[in-house]
């Protein structure tokens, strides 16, 4: 008996160990299969109409992947490939199948300055080369700095298109400062001029396409399914990674409020609330380095139905979070130890699509 | 030549610790620009260390962590490193270039994906120079741009 007792208390010992890294615990009833094999980093990748999907690879390139055959597109803009810069997001217009534009964000060394930030451009694909070029928006200025580039895009249900840029490493000189680019959620119109009622238009000096600051890093963005609202998610430093509703003109706080501190365990800042600025839906601590974003909108996932998926860079795993009145109640790992998860998305199936980093694209697949 | 050799070996070991190893040295007359180039190197290492430690801040901490410890099962350990201390070539390819798939370190098995940083060769000496010197590493050998520009994928 007292030995039982002593197995059991070792157990119960380790366990709280394993807390101290994260607490989520692992969901063994999913499997995955792997649909895209071979890949490096995919950053990004969306479902062509035809159902086959555009993957980018963030060392630069743009992969067309149909019935089974990888296409490396040619004409790919030139990526300022540094730290965690390179080619980022892609994503297709709502009007895609009538007008044939696809968006992607990614690091570009344009400019006079030495160094890079985060662009915007628009093209077409004609005989698997990218055509029509439109850089719709670069930031300024360049840095060498290797951190925060951001970058995803969403369109919502009027046709605004969003995307993202971290703060380049420069944390108390761009995210809180609406005249520098960083550290913001951006709104364009989808030919990249800025809509007449972004929230600084009037703003003397201000960075008009900017629709809410205070970010450090978001590489995850979607629109709810079901409130369309935005929701984005950001990295923290060590601590304090956030879920956010975007709303415009908001500030959402970094650094003058966080839940994170320094890498080095000192702090930057006391404060973790402060009036005019927004509290996040969620935060983590310790950080999983989140990475891509998801809702589950189909049926195809039993009891998972509404639920937000997000990507563990730093822990290897999909972050199934379950959301109760608009808040956080549950998270448990899935797809556990497959390796770094960069992106996710719901495919036109309604199957669960996850880029994982010196992997490939899985399928996720719920057992019983 | 020779010369040149066994003053060079020398000039490694004084690095170790410079009072007290000059101490011990045998009663060789130096002449006056080896005993320069003895601090020059020292200094070198001091400088190179300081600048890859900008370099590892803005590039590397994220993952690898402030104390060099790592993470769990994703990110190995540069801190008392078997695979850095014996790899030394591995490891500046792997800045230069990016590493990709499995390896071991310290025992524990790692299969992922680090990217290419973008680091130019004398960026990569100095983040080299910064992590064999630091958290408990020991590794004075300095590491220089030079060396790191006849590293090929």
């Amino acid at each position: 008996m007292s030995f039982l007792k002593a197995k059991v208390f070792a157990l119960f010992f380790f366990s709280l160990l394993s807390c101290a890294q994260d607490k989520n615990p692992v969901n063994n009833n999913n499997t995955h299969e792997v649909v895209v094999p071979e890949l490096n980093i995919p950053w990004g990748f969306t479902f062509l109409p035809d159902g086959s999907m555009l993957i980018t690879e963030k060392a630069g390139e743009i992969i067309h992947f149909k019935d089974g055959n990888k296409t490396v597109l040619s004409g790919v803009p030139k990526v300022y490939n540094r730290g965690q810069g390179g080619l980022l997001d892609i994503e297709l217009h709502p009007n895609y199948a009538e007008n044939g534009w696809i968006y992607i964000t990614y690091a570009s060394s344009k400019g006079e300055e030495k160094g890079g930030h985060t662009a915007l451009m628009r093209f077409k694909i004609t005989n698997n080369a990218l055509t029509e070029k439109q850089l719709l928006y670069k930031a300024t200025p360049n840095t060498t700095k290797g951190q925060h580039f951001g970058s995803r895009i969403v369109f919502d249900d009027h046709g605004y298109l969003f995307f993202t840029i971290g703060e380049r490493g420069a944390r108390d000189v761009n995210p809180q400062d609406i005249t520098r680019d960083g550290g913001k959620v951006y709104r364009l119109n989808d030919d990249g001029s800025v809509p007449d009622d972004n929230p600084f238009v009037n703003e003397p000096n201000a960075v008009k396409a900017i629709y809410s600051y205070g970010h450090r890093n978001p590489q995850g963005m979607k629109i709810h399914p079901t409130t369309r609202e935005i929701w984005t998610h950001e990295h923290g430093p060590k601590g304090g990674d956030e879920i956010n509703i975007i709303k415009p003109g908001n500030n959402y706080g970094w650094p003058v409020i966080s839940y994170g501190v320094n890498y080095s365990g000192t702090k930057f800042t006391d404060i973790t609330k402060k009036e005019g600025m927004e509290q996040p839906l969620h935060y983590w601590v310790p950080s999983i380095a989140p990475s891509g974003m998801a809702f589950i909108s189909s049926h195809i996932y039993d009891g998972w139905k509404g639920n937000l998926l997000v990507g563990s860079l730093k822990f290897q795993y999909l972050d199934n979070v379950y959301l109760k009145d608009g808040k956080v109640v549950k998270e448990e790992r899935l797809l556990d130890g497959l390796g770094r998860v960069r992106s996710i998305e719901q495919g036109p199936d309604g199957y669960i699509y996850v880029g994982i980093e010196n992997l490939g694209i899985v399928k996720l697949i719920q057992t019983q | 030549m020779r010369i040149h050799h066994i003053l060079f070996m020398c000039l490694i070991l004084a690095c170790n610790s410079r009072e007290r190893n000059i101490a011990k040295l045998p009663p060789i007359n130096y002449p006056v620009e080896d005993i320069k180039l003895t601090l020059s190197q020292e200094e070198s290492l001091k400088a190179s260390m300081a600048r890859g430690k900008e370099i590892y801040n803005d590039f590397c901490i994220n993952c690898h962590m402030a104390d060099g410890k790592g993470v769990g099962r994703t990110y190995p350990p540069l801190a008392n490193s078997g695979y850095l201390k014996e790899k030394q070539e591995e490891s500046m390819r792997g800045i230069k270039y990016g590493m990709q798939g499995r390896i071991v370190v310290n025992g524990k098995v790692y299969n992922n994906a680090m990217m290419p940083m973008g680091l130019d060769d004398r960026e990569v000496a100095d983040v080299m120079n910064y992590i064999n010197n630091s958290w408990g590493n020991k590794n004075e050998t300095l590491i220089t741009a030079q060396q790191v520009s006849k590293i090929e994928k």
